[in-house]
């Protein structure tokens, strides 16, 4: 964990509403995992004033990317940031998808901006050759769709659910999860989701019936990030557990689905 | 200039300087120990302790409000056993005093608790948190006069380590409850704790906190906690630490102008972990720029 300064390399709108950074900080991408988050301080008055949580997007030596939503006030700041502006970063925190040995089959769903920080995992999956990624893209419309083209670009199989239709299939991502998983016989991939919370309860349900190992990462109001203030607590199995500190990413036989 | 001497006293103890980490936003001081130089903060008061472990509040737990920040946590911790095997050793570590923050049900809670720290070599202080407004009964010991000079007669009667209670702001006159508890033999008072606030979502029409009502602190509180800390100075001997809202070296010598001795930081180690650092080299520079020999020339300095 460390508290830097890094450097905007670009900040462009990829879809109406949605931002992609690109930030040249190597020290903090040297120590970051898929699945590790950071906060940013978005303003450098009191409004906002808590930093603002992003998943790492992508990963390389230099640097890092997020990609966000514009959803308040933080984000509308970040969005109005130029390259070559610094950014205080705080990270990586948290701690991070673990990707079991020996496995061959994986499925990433992601639903809505959920998808920012599973295309760093996909990458670091598909740098493995032998193994088998498949991706399932949750959306509102085909407007809003995320990352399709980055996954394609990886090589992976990547599946549509739209809620209007207007791409892929129209229904959830995880009507597509229940479905890809029935088609071929004991096929039992590791299962790995970010989105909205009931998506991922549901995702738990599906990994329950056919007793698949299921990981998801939980989004929850942020205000240390370190594990100090005890605000972003989950309710699990074992008591309640905090997303900056425990998680992001739980296993999700550990949460009530 | 020399070097200007900010050391501060409070009771018995003696601070390298008078900024201190504020109890509940600083973790046990291990949290931050890649990101901040411990070794350079007055003292870190430590997260509420209690007798027996405490699951806290159901979430969401915080939102940030306009300039501020709304908490419900419940003072989850893992009860005083767990915290002296598993907290305090790194404690020991660091140059930053360390302040143990209690907190309890009845008075028997508080005193057995204290009880239990007085023997830790490692504890500095203790602070009193009669005042936190989100657990069932937290804060009725600082609304009363008569109830927070029992706590405090009962945990100065447990320890022989310096005793700060922490006041609520959630009172109608806080300099006489601050008064009630120098006569029990407070070593000094600090204040304020959150104001007790709430949020509502419009679209699901619920509240936003799982608690319903939570604390809110940052600097949406600052200009009343200044005003409360300036009220009590007024009316005390013991040393006032003042805080709420504290965001900058400006803010805390504000609060130290007003007739504090020291200032905590709370939130603001949120939004920059190395904030508490940063206060202590700006109120360093404002003395040398003053002309400031001794610290304590400034606390209470207020020209009316």
């Amino acid at each position: 964990m460390q508290h830097k300064k890094g450097r905007i390399i670009s900040n462009k709108e990829v879809k109406p509403g949605y931002y992609l950074m690109a930030v040249h900080c190597p020290s903090v991408a040297k120590t970051a995992k898929p699945g590790q988050f950071l906060t940013i301080r978005c303003s450098g008055s009191t409004e906002p004033l808590l930093r603002r949580p992003f998943g790492f997007h992508r990963i390389s030596a230099l640097g890092f990317e997020i990609l966000y939503e514009v959803v308040g006030k933080g984000t509308k700041a970040l969005s109005r940031m130029k390259p070559s502006d610094t950014v205080d970063i705080l990270g990586p925190l948290g701690n991070g998808f673990s990707i079991p040995a020996g496995k061959r089959d994986f499925v990433i769903i992601a639903g809505g901006i959920g998808v920012a920080p599973l295309t760093a995992l996909a990458e670091e999956l598909a740098r493995d050759k032998k193994k088998n990624v498949s991706v399932i893209i949750g959306s509102r419309s085909k407007r809003t769709l995320l990352c399709r083209e980055h996954f394609e670009g990886l090589g992976l199989k990547t599946m549509i659910a739209t809620d209007d239709g207007s791409c892929g299939k129209k229904c959830f991502a995880t009507d597509v999860l229940d479905e890809f998983l029935a088609i071929k016989r004991a096929f039992a991939p590791t299962l790995y989701a970010c989105g909205p919370e009931p998506m991922i309860r549901a995702v738990g349900r599906v990994a329950k019936k056919r007793g698949l190992k299921a990981y998801a990462s939980f989004e929850e109001n942020i205000a240390c990030g370190v594990g100090a203030c005890l605000g972003c607590a989950l309710r699990t199995k074992n008591g309640y557990k905090l997303v900056c500190k425990d998680g992001p990413v739980f296993d999700l036989k550990e949460i009530i689905c | 200039m020399l070097k200007p001497d900010m050391k501060v006293r409070i009771g018995g103890l003696e601070l390298r300087n008078p900024v201190m980490a504020a109890s509940g936003t600083f973790g046990s001081g291990e949290e931050y120990k890649d990101i901040t130089d411990l070794d350079r903060i007055g003292a870190i008061v430590t997260k509420s302790v209690t007798l027996k472990p405490r699951e806290g509040n159901p979430p969401p737990r915080l939102v940030e409000t306009p300039s501020g920040v709304l908490n419900a946590i419940g003072i989850q911790n893992d009860g005083i056993d767990a915290f002296i095997k598993d907290k305090l050793p790194f404690l020991g570590k660091i140059k930053a005093a360390v302040v143990v923050s209690i907190a309890g049900h009845s008075l028997e809670d508080y005193s057995t608790v204290a009880s239990r720290l007085d023997r830790e070599k490692k504890v500095d202080a203790i602070e009193v948190n009669i005042s936190c407004p989100n657990v069932k009964g937290g804060m009725e010991f600082s609304r009363d006069p008569g109830l927070a000079s029992g706590v405090t007669r009962e945990v100065k009667r447990a320890t022989r380590k310096p005793v700060i209670i922490k006041l609520s702001p959630n009172v109608g006159d806080i300099a006489s409850i601050a008064s009630a508890v120098e006569e029990s033999g407070a070593d000094a008072v600090s204040l304020v704790n959150t104001f007790a606030g709430m949020a509502v979502d419009i679209e699901s029409c619920m509240p936003v906190l799982g608690n319903i009502t939570g604390g809110l602190s940052g600097p949406a509180i600052r200009p009343i906690a200044l005003r409360m800390v300036w009220e009590t100075a007024k009316k005390v001997r013991i040393p006032v630490i003042g805080m709420g809202g504290i965001m900058g070296p400006e803010d805390a010598l504000e609060f130290m102008i007003a007739g504090a001795s020291a200032v905590q930081v709370g939130t603001a180690n949120f939004v920059d972990p190395g904030i508490a650092v940063g206060i202590v080299d700006g109120i360093e520079k404002y003395m040398r720029r003053k002309k400031v020999k001794r610290i304590k020339e400034i606390t209470g300095c207020l020209k009316i």
